[in-house]
């Protein structure tokens, strides 16, 4: 039995679910059929048949409405992903709290950062901007407004790229927060990709950080569009702070790095 | 017949530029890529996004083709995408470029295999890769696109430009032959045709009005980019402006402002190149039709249209009718459906 103390690489990593490496997981949908043995049948036959995975167990079952049922099912999942082999994202930040930023940016920096921020384009959603930046921040973390080094500027929603560029620029701004529902189809990335390319235009590129943030971006897609980091759920204020923190340290030849290469 | 090699041999650095996401510039990249090789050139590859990899970041319904490279091929990606490489490689270089997905780095592959590309963020450092690649022996550079992202075809960066357009544009034909007509006519903006004004043009180190006489009226930054309005009454004081003249980006609401205040009368749009010209919605024609014709300084050589008659996921046309109807759009043009094997004669 392998146990958390033995655990040595992140290799092969399985689903927990009672003990290491058990690859256990907890489904749980609701199919179109009414609630009987056929039913539990079809949410078996699915999971086991379907999905790959074994030894399912329905744990619990229940009739919606006329010809609907709701399942919760245990299961085990065989496979293991190489986490070794996943790209790494995001490994040179450092996670700093609230207090550890200003102090950084007071010791490395020696001036207050400038973030401006809006929801782009046709955009009407400004809670992760606002969660973000505003002084209220979120789940108990304020956002970058109530830091002491930093300087904020938060446009809200519907704002035009070259609205959100010409104040960046007057305020000579440190970086650029940009909060964006993409869709499925990929039909708001233009807003996005629009304003890196604005900033190419003006030559500006080199002299301001990028961020993206929504529900289904990652550093993947930042990394695609052309911004510097992307920001999903699960992002706290001093996440963005830390990253902006350490990034125009870095840039600016004011922080120890792994560089020990030759430089271009 | 025209294949896409004899298309790009011109040019010693190469853009790819897609007009939206899975428009079939990774394939056209592997196309290019498969002929080269063949002819044994010395190849980079670089890009302003991230390509090759086996899953789209937006709908992982949607798989990719990977980019495969010939042994000896010089590659810009970053350490953790280049240890998925199944391909044996030795790093030549570790540059400074900062990406989300790690520091880019140059290596070279010692067999041939599939890598993820990776180049840095800014153009201006992927100009330093690719001049960083031609010293390293690259007789060809190949800039990938990213989605819609034209700063790659920057005449910094390139020499000429592979545009890849297709059916996930519009599931109208007539729609999807438009927006790539409108497209290249951006692309292909013409260079300043008279040499007097192109060399007071390139003179000017901040956007500015040209007067007949060749005097500049500067223009302040935020009337270019927010309060485009304030261009109005300048424009119509100074009945003798012959050329606006714009450092950065020209977009549609500026030329739109100068169109209604010249009611007509003719004035030359002057951008560095076409990379730096954002219409929107607008046309080249529109402006045109109200006196407000565009030009550039540095041109940029449209080498080749490539055509991808699939919507991941949702409609198709057939390859031969798209290569014909967009060949239609585009004279002197060679359009190809590299998957289909089928050029149009240009």
């Amino acid at each position: 039995m392998s146990s958390v103390a033995q655990r040595a690489s992140l290799d092969a990593v399985r689903p927990y679910g009672d003990h290491l490496d058990d690859g256990l997981v907890q489904l749980s949908f609701t199919l179109p059929v009414d609630h009987g043995p056929l039913a539990r049948e079809a949410a078996l036959a699915l999971v086991r048949d379907k999905m790959g995975l074994i030894k399912p167990e329905i744990v619990h079952a229940k009739p919606l409405t006329p010809g609907f049922t709701y399942f919760v099912l245990f299961a085990q999942c065989q496979e293991a992903v190489d986490c070794d082999r996943l790209a790494a994202v995001r490994t040179a930040t450092r996670a700093m709290s609230e207090e550890e930023v200003d102090a950084y940016v007071a010791e490395r920096i020696g001036r207050p950062l400038v973030v401006i921020g809006a929801s782009t384009g046709t955009d009407t959603h400004s809670v992760g901007i606002d969660s973000i930046l505003n002084l209220k921040g979120f789940d108990g973390r304020h956002g970058l407004e109530a830091y002491h080094w930093f300087r904020t500027c938060n446009l809200g929603s519907q704002v035009p790229n070259t609205a959100l560029l010409a104040k960046a620029f007057e305020l000579e701004v440190d970086a650029i927060l940009v909060s964006q529902t993409v869709t499925q189809q990929g039909l708001h990335l233009h807003n996005l990709t629009e304003l890196v390319e604005l900033v190419e235009a003006e030559g500006r590129r080199r002299d301001v950080l990028l961020i993206c943030g929504g529900p289904r971006i990652s550093d993947e897609l930042a990394k695609e569009l052309g911004f510097d980091a992307g920001f999903s759920k699960g992002t706290y204020p001093n996440d963005v702070a830390a990253f902006i923190a350490q990034e125009v340290a870095a840039r600016s030849g004011s922080a120890p790095d792994d560089a020990s290469a030759p430089e271009l | 017949m025209v294949c896409i090699g004899d298309a790009i041999a011109p040019a010693a650095r190469v853009a790819l530029v897609g007009l939206a996401k899975n428009t079939g510039k990774t394939v056209a990249l592997g196309a290019i890529l498969s002929e080269l090789e063949a002819r044994g050139e010395a190849i980079g590859v670089t890009s302003i996004g991230r390509d090759g990899e086996a899953s789209d970041a937006i709908d992982d319904a949607i798989s990719k083709p990977p980019i495969r490279l010939p042994a000896m091929a010089l590659v810009a990606t970053t350490e953790p995408l280049l240890a998925r490489s199944d391909a044996r490689a030795e790093i030549a270089l570790r540059t400074e470029h900062r990406t989300p997905l790690g520091r880019v780095v140059i290596a070279r592959l010692l067999e041939r295999g599939t890598v993820e590309v990776a180049g840095p963020v800014a153009a201006q450092d992927v100009a330093e890769v690719v001049e960083t690649m031609r010293r390293l022996g690259a007789g060809r550079v190949l800039v990938d696109g990213s989605i819609d992202r034209r700063a790659g075809a920057s005449p910094r960066l390139a020499d000429g430009v592979v545009m890849s357009t297709g059916a996930v544009l519009s599931a109208d034909l007539d729609q999807l032959a438009r927006r790539t007509r409108i497209a290249a006519e951006v692309m292909t903006l013409p260079a300043v045709a008279d040499p007097e004004l192109r060399e007071q043009a390139a003179a000017l180190r901040t956007s500015a009005l040209l007067r007949d006489g060749g005097e500049a009226i500067p223009l302040d930054p935020t009337i270019v980019h927010d309060r485009v309005e304030a261009i109005v009454p300048l424009l119509r004081d100074c009945p003798d402006v012959r050329a606006l003249v714009v450092r950065g980006a020209l977009t549609e609401p500026l030329l739109e402002r100068v169109g209604r205040a010249r009611r007509g009368a003719p004035l030359v749009a002057i951008a560095d190149d076409a990379t730096r010209v954002f219409l929107g919605g607008g046309t080249c024609a529109r402006h045109r039709s109200r006196g407000v014709s565009l030009a550039v300084l540095t041109a940029i050589p449209l080498l080749a249209v490539t055509t991808n008659p699939v919507a991941p996921l949702r409609h198709r046309f057939d390859p031969h009718e798209l290569v014909e109807r967009i060949a239609a759009e585009l004279p002197g043009v060679p359009v190809l459906d590299v998957l289909a094997g089928e050029p149009a004669l240009a």
